[in-house]
């Protein structure tokens, strides 16, 4: 073996080793790599736990949500259908008055009874009848009228029919000369005062099981 | 890989680069005529030669050993600094392959993070699109669900519709009653 063999051999053995170090470090850092995937799959499946628990949360929620504002809108849905309804009753029953106006002695009748009630919640005395153009005409016994009222107030009463061409389907107008106090018994104003009343019975009588 | 004559070489290891030592310089006589043989019988290759060769190594080693110390070192001086010079390149070689190795390591955990979140963020999007696979679901149930109770309100408001108007004429009496004050 000559000199120069023994320090080929002595380079080549250190390159041999400073491969095996390459290699080493190489095999190391494709180990570090690998490792650091597999540590970020695994921290990221440890949250996996909590993720889904907050999906499940959230889908819930909204599921809730979505319900309650379908139950909301069923709701409203059958309100504003018996509204509907009950609204279409009262027209009719509007229609009705109509029709009855036309049924003169009956009407009458109901008119004057109408008067009488007006006249005795303002207290008698003088006292001016409105009424539409049609029953202008209806042959009211004023005198009569006077005479109940006086009787149930206690104190003169005069009736007096005012043309002023009222505007209603039907029903009376009464008020005090003075025109301070007015008492509205037009059918309109009937249902207007009463509206609640009829709605409340109305509903008992249509939805009722 | 032994190195001898820089750590714990043997005297026969320390002989052996005397004589090539000496061969290439050929100094004293006395030794070159052992030396000048056993270096011609190595280098014939063959086995006889080189068993000669032991013998007169043997007898070279015995007259080696008269010289002195001073001058024995004086010759071996130079190959040693050669190797010494190679010794220190091998060694460079290796502190290079070193230092590549740990640029290669410091490179992998650079990578590593990176590869870390890549994968960590790869897999969050993963279970979040699972999540809203999850959330969709739901959704979709629910909202099936809505309709349902929709389109039973519509059959509910249709069956009260219905019944109400068999009542309507006894609304409308009572109704009549109450507006023409006979209640």
């Amino acid at each position: 073996m000559t000199l120069e063999n023994l320090m080929n051999i002595i380079i080549e053995d250190a390159k041999k080793e400073a491969e095996n170090i390459i290699k080493e470090a190489n095999k190391n850092a494709e180990q570090i790599i690998e490792d650091s995937k597999k540590n970020a799959i695994s921290k990221a499946l440890e949250e996996e736990k909590n993720l889904i628990r907050k999906a499940k949360e959230e889908a819930e929620n909204i599921r809730n949500t979505i319900l309650s504002e379908a139950r909301i809108k069923s709701s409203w849905m059958i309100i504003n259908e018996k509204t509907k309804i009950i609204d279409e009753a009262i027209e009719k029953t509007k229609e009705k008055l109509k029709e009855f106006t036309k049924s003169k002695e009956k009407y009458t009748e109901i008119l004057s009874k109408l008067i009488i009630n007006a006249g005795i919640t303002l207290g008698g005395g003088e006292l001016e009848i409105l009424l539409n153009k049609q029953d202008i005409k209806l042959p009211l016994d004023i005198k009569n009228l006077e005479k109940i009222i006086e009787e149930k107030t206690g104190k003169k009463t005069t009736l007096k029919i005012i043309d002023e061409d009222l505007q209603t389907i039907g029903g009376v107008i009464l008020r005090t000369k003075d025109q301070k106090i007015i008492i509205n018994y037009t059918f309109e104003g009937l249902i207007e005062s009463h509206k609640r009343y009829l709605q409340k019975e109305a509903s008992k009588i249509l939805f009722s099981e | 890989m032994v190195y001898p004559l820089l750590a714990g070489a043997s005297q026969w290891e320390e002989c052996w680069f005397a004589f090539i030592q000496h061969e290439c310089r050929l100094v004293p006589e006395r030794e070159a005529n052992y030396g000048r043989k056993l270096f011609l019988a190595i280098f014939k290759e063959k086995l006889i030669n080189l068993i000669i060769s032991f013998f007169y190594l043997e007898k070279w080693l015995n007259m080696s050993q008269e010289i002195k110390p001073l001058k024995k070192g004086k010759k071996i001086i130079e190959p040693l600094e050669s190797i010494i010079e190679t010794e220190k390149q091998a060694i460079r070689i290796i502190e290079d392959a070193k230092a590549k190795a740990k640029k290669i390591i410091e490179d992998a955990k650079i990578k590593a993070q990176n590869e870390y979140n890549i994968a960590f963020q790869e897999t969050i999007f993963k279970i979040n699109e699972e999540a809203s696979l999850i959330i969709e679901e739901e959704k979709r149930k629910a909202d099936f669900e809505a309709k349902k109770i929709i389109k039973d309100t519509e059959d509910k408001i249709k069956d009260l519709r219905e019944k109400a108007s068999k009542k309507i004429d006894e609304a409308i009496k009572k109704m009549l009653s109450i507006i023409l004050m006979e209640e």
